[in-house]
């Protein structure tokens, strides 16, 4: 690194501009001059940096150790969940398999269609046929004929 | 990423974060208790977090959790040893231990930098990330971090620079 350099690498450091490429290039050549034993002839910024850098080195190797334990099984979770699944199905089939009802009939569900057309087909043709003057009363009473 | 990919990550983070969560807690055995916490969280929902980016999403969350614990720490009314953060240390503190190695000096004025700024200068000098990863950790802008960096970096060096004045 010639002499020119360092000094401006330095203030780009210190402003917070300086690559991560170019701190390690800092670093390696502070590094250097340390161990050819010239750091002395380098400025109190130069040294100032050179300490934080071989600082950050050092802290890098700072380890933990850690233990990780996988979760106890819990039965009762299982069985809850298994009753809750279980519900939830025969919920759903029930649902699904209740007779659909497609009228009442004195009260009475009808539930078979076959029966259901059968009633409405008797109740329109005996409207029809007039078998059955369903409108009589109200016509008695409106004395219309 | 593959299992054997994940488990590499999930062990190479540790460190990264043991070493974050003592910066922010100023305490080693409170960071390890923090890391292990969180790798226990992790681990057990390690299956969601395969996809994702591994480093970062450790260092966000160790770092509220982090921020969680100097929260409750202060609200029990516990002294808090990140005050002594704020605490500027002296000059004359310094002369007071001539015989300690400069880069144990260093270790403290960095120590003694506001939580900010000292977290930053973790981030960057230690870990080696880059601006805008830090300025996602940290919630805040590229320019934000660079300026506090810029800060650390000189208050630092002005703490040496008095230290080397005073012949040490």
């Amino acid at each position: 690194m010639d002499s020119e350099l360092l000094p401006r690498l330095l203030g780009r450091y210190y402003r917070g501009e300086t690559t991560l490429a170019e701190e390690e290039a800092l670093r390696s050549h502070l590094a250097q001059r340390a161990e050819a034993g010239t750091a002395d002839t380098l400025t109190p910024e130069g040294r100032a940096a050179a300490e934080m850098l071989r600082l950050a080195e050092t802290e890098r190797k700072t380890k933990v150790v850690i233990r990780l334990h996988e979760a106890p099984a819990r039965p009762w979770r299982i069985a809850v969940a298994t009753a809750l699944s279980a519900a939830a199905i025969v919920a759903v089939a029930v649902t699904l398999n209740r007779p659909t009802v497609y009228g009442y009939v004195n009260g009475r569900p009808v539930t078979s269609l076959a029966e259901a057309r059968t009633c409405t087909e008797d109740l329109f043709s005996d409207m029809h046929a007039g078998k059955a003057d369903r409108t009589a009363p109200l016509r008695e009473i409106l004395d219309i004929e | 990423m593959n299992s054997e990919d994940f488990n590499r990550e999930f062990i190479a983070a540790k460190d990264s974060a043991y070493r974050y969560a003592i910066t922010l807690l100023h305490d080693r055995h409170a960071a390890e208790d923090a890391v292990q916490d969180l790798y226990e969280k992790l681990w057990r929902r390690r299956i969601l977090i395969r996809a994702t980016g591994f480093r970062p999403l450790v260092m966000t969350s160790m770092r509220n959790m982090c921020l969680d614990r100097l929260r409750s720490q202060r609200r029990g009314g516990m002294r808090l040893d990140i005050a002594a953060a704020d605490k500027r240390t002296s000059v004359a503190e310094y002369d007071a231990v001539e015989n300690v190695e400069l880069h144990t000096l260093v270790r403290r004025l960095v120590e003694a930098l506001p939580q900010r700024e000292r977290e930053v200068m973790h981030l960057r000098d230690m870990e080696g990330m880059d601006i805008e990863q830090i300025a996602g950790i940290t919630g805040s802008t590229e320019q934000s971090v660079r300026m506090a960096l810029s800060r650390a970096r000189c208050r630092v060096r002005e703490g040496l620079l008095n230290i080397m004045n005073h012949g040490l």
